[in-house]
């Protein structure tokens, strides 16, 4: 006879599973009692825990982060959406820098000349809205140029000196020989 | 102390009656040990880790809030605690069949051959649960030890309850499967 012709007949086989199972997880601890436990709590002491420095790493992690994130956001904004823009140079409906026609041109003079002594904001002039994907675009002041003054033009004589030319003279040519 | 409910001795433990701690000890270490057992199949490393549970049940007291029941809460400790043993690879020794607390197999009437062969039978049925995959099996030993009901092991575990019922039903599935082919 062997052993696996000693097994049960299937509906026993999950009472002898159970059985084996229950058998492996018995027993009682044989060296732990209140009276051990009482003398290792007492022999070592609670170990300090270690959360405070953990806590103040992660705050100085999360402070330099904070810097960084605020220092340089703008920049990187701007860097991106220029490195994302699909064709910023393909909206010039939306680009606030637009070819003026001549009247304008001098109206804007006449305009720009009389806002100017008003104070630091004509210095920069704001341009709109920029466009998104593109860096704000920032126009230096263009100085008006003084007025052009023409001197009036004194006509004076032309005198041109006499000149005297020596009558021409010819001295007799010599024959050559043959 | 055998009627006082064990949120009264948590309650006194906390108030640094040791007393009601050495109760609270004599009253879970078993269960807490089979728990740990269940884990590591390894009496001594289950012994540490009933030891190591208990030390740090008296240091986090505070920290049980009575949503389960005190036998559920150090198990889980345990549970946690055998974990790191098994990960650090600390359980070498399994549960070797011809330890001295390897269990009394057949009827104290039986012959000889009879004892001899229903201990051949309980060891195969021991290895084919050793086979079974982890998950499985810490679930089917902890679900037979009797002292967890499966809402208690899954909160042991981590896992829901229905996970706990279905990985026991598995795992006797498939040791049902692998037994019936070997009696063939």
């Amino acid at each position: 006879m062997t052993a696996s012709s000693q097994f049960p007949p299937t509906d026993d086989l999950d009472r002898l599973i159970d059985d084996v199972a229950r058998r492996l997880v018995a027993g009682q601890p044989q060296r732990v009692s209140a009276a051990t436990i009482r003398a290792a709590i007492a022999a070592a002491p609670a170990p300090r825990s270690a959360l405070p420095v953990w806590l103040s790493l992660a705050a100085v992690l999360l402070v330099g982060f904070l810097v960084m994130l605020t220092r340089a956001p703008d920049q990187a904004r701007s860097s991106d959406r220029v490195a994302t823009s699909p064709a910023p140079i393909a909206q010039p409906v939306s680009s606030p820098v637009m070819l003026e026609s001549h009247e304008e041109r001098e109206r804007a003079g006449v305009r720009q000349t009389t806002a100017r002594p008003q104070g630091a904001a004509a210095e920069s002039p704001s341009i709109h809205e920029p466009y998104e994907g593109l860096p704000r675009l920032i126009i230096p002041v263009i100085e008006q140029p003084e007025a052009l003054a023409t001197t009036a033009l004194v006509q004076q004589r032309l005198e041109i000196p006499r000149i005297d030319i020596a009558p021409l003279q010819l001295s007799a040519l010599d024959h050559e020989q043959p | 102390m055998e009627c006082v409910t064990d949120e009264e001795l948590v309650q006194r433990a906390r108030q640094g009656d040791q007393a009601a701690f050495d109760e609270i000890v004599e009253r879970h270490k078993g269960p807490v040990f089979r728990a740990a057992l269940a884990a590591l199949r390894h009496r001594e490393d289950a012994e540490d880790v009933t030891q190591e549970t208990f030390i740090t049940a008296y240091r986090k007291l505070d920290s049980f809030r009575g949503e389960s029941q005190l036998r559920t809460w150090l198990s889980r400790i345990a549970w946690n605690r055998s974990m790191d043993h098994r990960r650090r690879g600390r359980n070498r020794r399994y549960l070797h069949l011809d330890e001295p607390d390897a269990v009394e197999l057949s009827a104290p009437e039986a012959s000889p051959e009879q004892s001899t062969l229903a201990a051949s039978v309980h060891a195969r049925v021991r290895r084919e649960i050793d086979r079974l995959p982890e998950a499985l099996r810490d679930t089917l030993l902890l679900a037979s030890g009797g002292e967890h009901d499966y809402a208690a092991i899954a909160l042991m575990l981590g896992v829901k309850e229905g996970t706990v019922k279905s990985r026991v039903f598995e795992a006797r599935a498939l040791l049902r499967s692998t037994l019936q082919d070997l009696a063939r």
